[in-house]
């Protein structure tokens, strides 16, 4: 599954951004994102886009503790319909576990886990599916938003016992102790907060079983279609993959998924898509590419992209490029510059 | 047909948790009120309004506070505004949660009313209205009440939301510099309505949790405890409309038509399948208010009858006849206890 973040989630960001007087519009400019995305609540955020709108908004304030407020967190989180099921829990404890189970819906690309301890719990923060470094405002603004999430659902000055990063101390220190209001040290193994047992234990004011019920019936739904947003990609992956054996079954690539055969069939659909279609794509993707590697004979390119005989392989070229195959070569011969 | 009034089971946990914090036993409360306290655990539970009111009448007592509850971040703390809270939470703007709010106050109590009153500039009054059965509501119950919607809107917005001024029906209390301290602005007394005046600017402000599939999920919800209270009904709505409309005078069916967005004959089409009639919900409308505000000594006799839209005493005087069978003074002496009647009731 590709890690990725709501797009609500980014737009508090941006508005937390602009509280700290960051030229936001600027910030989208400069981060080469198309401001329509933010408005669409179905919209999704690449782990390094949001890496890199930290980056620059860092940069465009001055401020290296950027969002280590936990006033101004209050303020801008917006945490999806998750923030629904966590208030109608039984208590703090049974509203992180709900936080734990739906976390995808704000970010696939943020890891949650409660890690025991005799005092209570850590709360457990990290980040995956990036290629360009974490920048550590970004982590401290998680862990500060999930606090912020505890006290406004408790209601209560929710205060941890302490607090933990794995960056180096910044010369901001003082601002981290302020926002997390307890001791905080840097240079550890993970970004973690540790609640006591009683904090964990506090009955939430909101608790209401019958709504949990309906909520996470909605919520389950929405999981469930984010979850096959993937399953085409996947799909496409696999039929990459086994191309060169042969046109690859349905129901074998659906084994190699884990799933049944009719439950593929049905996910596709909800992407609104099919196994037929992908394979096409597939199909349609290799063969323009080793079309133009000469290397490769049209006779074996045929067979790489699990074509029984070269007839149909002609039949496809016709229909993907308008031209047989050796003319589709030598168009994109022509079209390049000599090597 | 007089409707029982009632307030709902997480509203009424939300109160008796607020009492808890402020040192009553709840445990014992409940003993002396003759209720069981094993009904706050049944989600589905409602609490007549007068149970409700015999309640903050006992812990007002016991714990010798007359501001009981009137602590804003202890409000803050227990306030529990049930399904529509949440409806509330999902809405996009404080005005749309408010209006959410309006619409579906009879979930959290049919015993409250609550409206948004739109004023020619930027501002607008919240007017917080209600009802008892028969017993007089506490005037703790209605500052509370107007707490809970300040702290509410605090907690949706997640800012200081500072209103303009407070009015409240009951005289100047001896508790007042409380009431100083937990609103923060411009108070009066003994006004015609109890509501709270909002600037535009905060009305307007953006709800950091707005979500339009949770909205729609939890008004679902909304609006099937509303039906099942009855609220569906073109009667409850009529008496609604006519309880909000009564210290203004005796409102005129046309009126109450229009603001249901109803034509005339189709309301009286639906009362007389409801078994009832506009005359009918008027007359209970007004011994209903009668009861209460004859209950409270602070409201003058001809003070009541202009309250109930009587625009002569002599009719409030007949209609109290038919009503209980004795004039408005006997009647508010009987039930008040007062000398110069035999208690034998």
């Amino acid at each position: 599954m590709n890690s990725d973040s709501s797009s609500s989630w980014v737009r508090g960001l941006l508005s937390l951004f602009a509280a700290e007087g960051v030229d936001t519009a600027r910030l989208l400019r400069a981060a080469q994102f198309d401001p329509a995305r933010i408005d669409d609540p179905y919209a999704r955020f690449d782990a390094d886009e949001v890496n890199r709108l930290w980056e620059l908004a860092v940069q465009a304030s001055g401020k290296p503790a950027l969002g280590i407020d936990a006033g101004l967190a209050a303020t801008h989180i917006d945490i999806e319909g998750v923030a629904f099921v966590m208030l109608a829990s039984d208590t703090l404890r049974a509203g992180l576990e709900e936080f734990a189970r739906y976390l995808a819906l704000i970010s696939s690309a943020t890891t949650f886990a409660l890690a025991p301890d005799p005092a209570g719990a850590w709360l457990v923060m990290g980040h995956t599916g990036y290629s360009r470094p974490v920048p550590p405002q970004r982590s401290a603004y998680s862990l500060l938003a999930l606090l912020t999430v505890c006290r406004w659902i408790t209601r209560q000055d929710i205060r941890p016992l302490e607090a933990q990063f794995s960056f180096p101390a910044p010369a901001a220190a003082a601002a981290y102790e302020r926002a997390f209001g307890c001791r905080v040290r840097f240079g550890c193994a993970d970004h973690r907060f540790l609640l006591s047992a009683a904090d964990l234990a506090a009955s939430l004011p909101s608790r209401d079983a019958a709504l949990l019920a309906l909520q996470e019936r909605a919520l389950d739904e929405r999981l469930a279609s984010l979850e096959a947003t993937g399953i085409g990609r996947r799909v496409a992956e696999a039929i990459v993959a086994r191309l060169p054996l042969g046109e690859p079954r349905r129901a074998e690539v659906a084994q190699g998924l884990g799933l049944t055969d009719r439950t593929l069939q049905r996910r596709l659909q909800a992407e609104r898509t099919s196994f037929q279609q992908l394979l096409d794509d597939a199909r349609r993707s290799l063969a323009q590419r080793y079309l133009a590697d000469r290397r490769y004979p049209l006779a074996q390119v045929a067979h790489l992209v699990g074509f029984s005989d070269e007839s149909n392989f002609f039949r496809a070229c016709k229909r993907w490029f308008g031209a047989p195959p050796g003319q589709v070569r030598e168009a994109q011969q022509g079209a390049q510059p000599p090597s | 047909m007089t409707m029982r009034r009632t307030s709902s089971c997480s509203w009424v946990r939300g109160v008796v948790g607020l009492f808890a914090a402020e040192g009553v036993d709840v445990a014992r409360l409940f003993e002396e009120a003759g209720m069981d306290a094993a009904r706050l655990e049944r989600a589905e539970e409602r609490f007549e309004v007068d149970e409700v009111s015999r309640l903050w009448e006992l812990a007002v007592a016991w714990s010798g506070q007359p501001a009981l509850g009137l602590d804003r971040a202890l409000a803050a703390r227990h306030i529990n505004f049930d399904v529509v809270g949440y409806a509330m939470l999902a809405s996009p703007s404080l005005r749309a949660a408010l209006e959410g709010l309006a619409r579906s106050m009879a979930v959290i109590s049919d015993a409250a009313s609550f409206e948004l009153q739109q004023q020619p500039g930027d501002e607008c009054w919240l007017a917080l209205g209600g009802l008892g059965n028969e017993r007089p509501v506490p005037r703790q119950r209605y500052a509370f009440g107007m707490l809970t919607i300040l702290v509410m809107s605090q907690w949706l917005t997640r800012r200081e939301v500072r209103p303009l001024a407070i009015e409240f029906r009951f005289p100047e209390p001896p508790e007042a510099a409380h009431y100083r301290a937990a609103f923060g602005c411009p108070l009066r007394f003994s006004q015609p309505e109890n509501r709270m005046l909002l600037a535009g600017s905060d009305l307007r402000l953006p709800l950091p949790s707005r979500n339009p599939g949770m909205l729609e999920l939890h008004e679902a919800v909304v609006r099937e405890r509303l039906a099942a209270l009855g609220g569906a009904r073109t009667s409850a709505r009529v008496s609604e409309e006519i309880v909000r409309r009564l210290h203004r005078g005796e409102p005129r069916r046309e009126e109450i038509a229009a603001s249901l967005a109803l034509a005339d004959r189709t309301l009286q089409r639906r009362l007389l399948a409801e078994g009832t009639s506009f005359a009918q919900l008027l007359d209970d409308a007004r011994r209903e208010l009668g009861c209460k505000y004859l209950a409270e000594p602070h409201h003058s006799i001809p003070e009541v009858a202009e309250l109930l839209g009587f625009a002569d005493q002599s009719n409030f005087f007949r209609a109290c006849k038919r009503w209980f069978g004795e004039s408005p003074g006997h009647y508010r002496k009987r039930v008040l206890g007062l000398p110069g009647e035999a208690a034998h009731a």
